[in-house]
């Protein structure tokens, strides 16, 4: 089988999530007229190359999008909001693109809903976002025990390991099987094109040109 | 977790690291590179002492200067008779210092270079180094465009020097954004928030923060298009038409006065101007200034004019600096054929 090897000087690099936001990248990209292959799409390969040999496009976990842009090995990212603001690094996000369309929340048990968290010592939760929930949390003045968790956080309430959780809620299917509804929500989040600071001087007329198109829709 | 206790004395903590042989010697030729081109158009050497008074840090940060929040990553120490003391943050602050207590009384221009090491607690986990190798210059009493313009070509002729393909050097003015934020209105935490927004061009969260404040709706347009204004020369125009604040005019009139005195250098290609360019160190007055070269994610040189910090010392000297980063210079240097 063919390797793609990545060409930094001739080509722009893509750090694309994995995941949910992966179609809805490529169908954005197709926009600025680069296309892939459905055989390399479906395909196992970490590096594939466009039709018209432009775009190189790494895939990444989510959270490891901002990563890669930040460090120059990809020039251009497409990650939901929420991955970004966590990871905390250093890019320009010029652009916010019209799908990942979520929030991040607060939520527990119903009967916790009215609690005055700010007149605890403390609240304990638990979230995949121990970033953003300190952000948050110091914002208000509440001193929190943030649980760093992996995955299924709202077990995290239910087994009593924590007294809320901070989660992404797209359409609260799984807060409502289990008994939680939401308290507060903290911000929107979508999924955001961002560039690497110095791409963004280096590639400047490519990367300006993918921004129009995408915008221009 | 990794058992901490059951200490290596082998380890080395994050962002710190030895250069061996051949990595001492590439470092070197680059950082001789710059020293030997400074020093042959004039600029002479100071070395500044790794540590100091913690205070330097604070009376220039107190003069603006807040960048990554760099106020929060100086090192800082008490020595035996509980004095705050504090590693090199930061050579500009130093320099500055220097000039206006020792050169307060001198009128000609006077040119510094340096080369030595800054220490900065970047956080850990991110791949940062924590010490960085630099070398700058920094011309001060003279205020006019010919220093702006001998500072970009210093740093076009040293980057060419070492064989850097198409580098580029970026050029803003912070005056122009000033001037926009004044006509605005804006002040405190709104004015913070935005200029937190444009450094990070985030068009639709300058929307978002703009439609919450109730500014003119002219002045909104323009601070929206703000990211956009940035590539060659002819941008400057662009950017003229955007305004009629004197502020953000006078600034626009100064990178195009600069202009004329580059357009016809040989490596005038590798200029060109960003005006949304409005991240660094606070204490700049003027032109900004950034080095990037392809294979290095970030900037490998910073700098701009900073008229105001030696004030803060006890001496106003007008003052123009650059620093270059030896690391990712060489880093740079390493994928060339």
């Amino acid at each position: 089988m063919k390797t793609v090897n990545i060409n930094r000087t001739d080509r722009l690099i893509a750090a694309l999530p994995k995941g949910k936001l992966l179609q809805p990248a490529f169908e954005k990209l197709k926009l600025a007229g680069f296309i892939f292959s459905e055989a390399d799409k479906k395909s196992r390969k970490l590096i594939i190359e466009d039709k018209s040999h432009t775009v190189q496009a790494l895939f990444v976990k989510p959270s490891d999008v901002p990563i890669y842009v930040e460090h120059g090995i990809a020039d251009f990212g497409i990650v939901g909001k929420d991955s970004l603001l966590e990871s905390g690094v250093d890019v320009f996000q010029p652009l916010e693109l019209d799908f990942g369309r979520c929030k991040l929340a607060i939520a527990g048990f119903p009967g916790d809903r009215n609690r005055n968290w700010r007149l605890r010592s403390s609240v304990r939760v638990a979230t995949k976002y121990p970033g953003i929930t300190r952000w948050h949390f110091d914002k208000l003045g509440v001193q929190a025990e943030i649980i760093a968790l992996n995955g299924s956080v709202e077990l995290g309430v239910l087994a009593q390991l924590a007294d809320i959780i901070v989660d992404i809620v797209e359409t609260g299917t799984t807060l409502k099987e289990n008994g939680l509804v939401i308290f507060e929500d903290i911000l929107p989040v979508t999924a955001t094109f961002i560039i690497n600071k110095a791409s963004h001087k280096l590639k400047l007329r490519q990367l300006d040109a993918v921004v129009s198109a995408l915008r221009a829709e | 977790m990794v058992d901490q206790a059951n200490k290596n004395p082998l380890r080395l903590p994050a962002g710190i690291k030895d250069f061996i042989f051949a990595e001492a010697e590439e470092h070197r030729v680059v950082e001789r590179g710059l020293t030997d081109l400074l020093q042959q158009r004039g600029y002479r050497e100071i070395i500044t002492p790794t540590f100091e008074y913690g205070e330097i840090f604070e009376i220039a940060t107190k003069a603006g200067m807040i960048r990554n929040g760099l106020d929060k990553k100086v090192y800082r120490f008490l020595d035996r008779d509980a004095n705050l003391l504090a590693l090199r943050a930061d050579f500009t602050a130093q320099i500055a210092r220097i000039a206006a207590g020792r050169f307060a009384e001198m009128e000609q221009i006077l040119k510094i270079f340096y080369t030595g090491k800054v220490f900065r607690a970047e956080p850990h986990h991110e791949g940062r180094s924590r010490e960085k190798w630099q070398v700058g210059f920094e011309i001060f009493n003279q205020a006019s465009v010919e220093a702006d313009a001998e500072a970009v070509i210093n740093i076009l002729e040293a980057l060419d020097s070492f064989g850097l393909k198409n580098f580029r050097v970026a050029i803003g003015h912070i005056g122009y954004f000033h001037g926009l934020i004044k006509e605005s209105g804006l002040t405190g935490e709104k004015r913070h928030t935005l200029k937190y927004l444009v450094e990070r061009k985030d068009m639709a969260g300058i929307s978002r923060h703009l439609e919450q404040t109730g500014i003119s709706n002219e002045v909104k347009k323009i601070l929206q298009r703000l990211p956009d204004l940035h590539g060659e020369a002819v941008v400057l125009e662009k950017a003229k038409s955007c305004t009629g604040n004197e502020k953000s005019l006078q600034a626009v009139e100064k990178l195009q006065k600069l202009w004329t005195f580059i357009s016809s250098h040989p490596l005038a290609a590798h200029v060109f101007f960003d005006l949304s360019e409005v991240e660094g160190m606070g204490y700049y007055t003027g032109v900004m200034l950034k080095a990037f070269a392809p294979g290095v994610g970030s900037e490998i040189g910073s700098g701009g004019r900073y008229d105001q910090l030696t004030a803060v010392f006890g001496a106003e000297m007008p003052a123009i600096g650059f620093s270059f980063d030896v690391g990712l210079l060489t880093q740079a240097r390493r994928i060339l054929p």
